[in-house]
């Protein structure tokens, strides 16, 4: 298994460094593009799930999205943790209206909610070929 | 890190075009909203935004137009959308915005269409 983690404070400005992160580490597993881009939509959209549900947008600098991507096989784990309120799945913000998850929902395999004692986890599964 | 995004301004036939380029996430996609309600301040009413530079698009940002064509259409204008890259069409027939939005394949096919 082939994988990394990718721990931040919980910033919206460090998004596009999560997503660079991620972009990166698929380019140098030679994960087709058409996958990239979904899989780059599914981390932004649960990361600033995250940041939005899970620590109201706080910048307290011990506010944390830890991010994990594992290559298995034909198949891709992504996941998001956050330590806070958690992400409820009915919540909505007020124009986002709940489009991220289903968004999620939509470009991946299986999507799994782990609840914790603290915050919330969202895994999801995606099956992936390589090269381009 | 900052995000790569820009927006290009331009006016053709009482029509304000919005080339938006880079990536559209929650962090920027404060500035398209706040561009529009200038714009709308202005008495603007017809728009075309141009996703051709786009390459990543947040659904905050897919709200915000949600929101703003409302808004518009209310006032008889609209946002006509053009140049979307599969995965972001993808995208909006996720969400169900493509039956929503108009979506051109080219700036003079939108032009025509007010």
């Amino acid at each position: 298994m082939n994988g990394i983690s990718l721990t931040v404070p919980s910033s919206l400005r460090l998004l596009s460094l999560i997503r660079s992160t991620v972009r990166n580490f698929l380019e140098i597993e030679n994960i087709k593009e058409k996958f990239i881009f979904q899989l780059l939509s599914v981390v932004d959209e649960l990361s600033t799930n995250a940041i939005e549900h899970g620590y109201k947008y706080s910048l307290e600098k011990d506010l944390l999205v830890k991010v994990r991507v594992n290559i298995e096989e034909n198949q891709i784990e992504l996941e998001v943790e956050d330590f806070g309120e958690g992400i409820q799945e009915n919540s909505n913000s007020k124009e986002e209206g709940g489009m991220g998850l289903h968004i999620v929902r939509g470009m991946v395999d299986k999507f799994e909610i782990i609840k914790k004692e603290k915050g919330l986890a969202i895994k999801v599964y995606k099956k992936i070929e390589e090269g381009n | 890190m900052l995000t790569n995004f820009e927006i290009i301004e331009e006016e053709k036939n009482e029509t304000v075009i919005l080339r938006v380029n880079g990536e559209l996430d929650a962090l920027v996609a404060p500035q398209l909203k706040d561009r529009l309600i200038k714009l709308i301040e202005l008495d603007k009413k017809n728009f075309i935004i141009d996703f051709e530079g786009l390459v990543h698009i947040n659904s905050l940002a897919m709200g915000i137009l949600r929101g703003r064509l409302k808004e518009i259409r209310e006032k008889n204008g609209d946002i006509k959308l053009i140049n979307l890259n599969n995965h972001i069409a993808t995208i909006f027939e996720m969400v169900g915005l493509d039956e929503i939005f108009e979506i051109y394949d080219s700036e003079g096919e939108a032009l025509s269409k007010f």
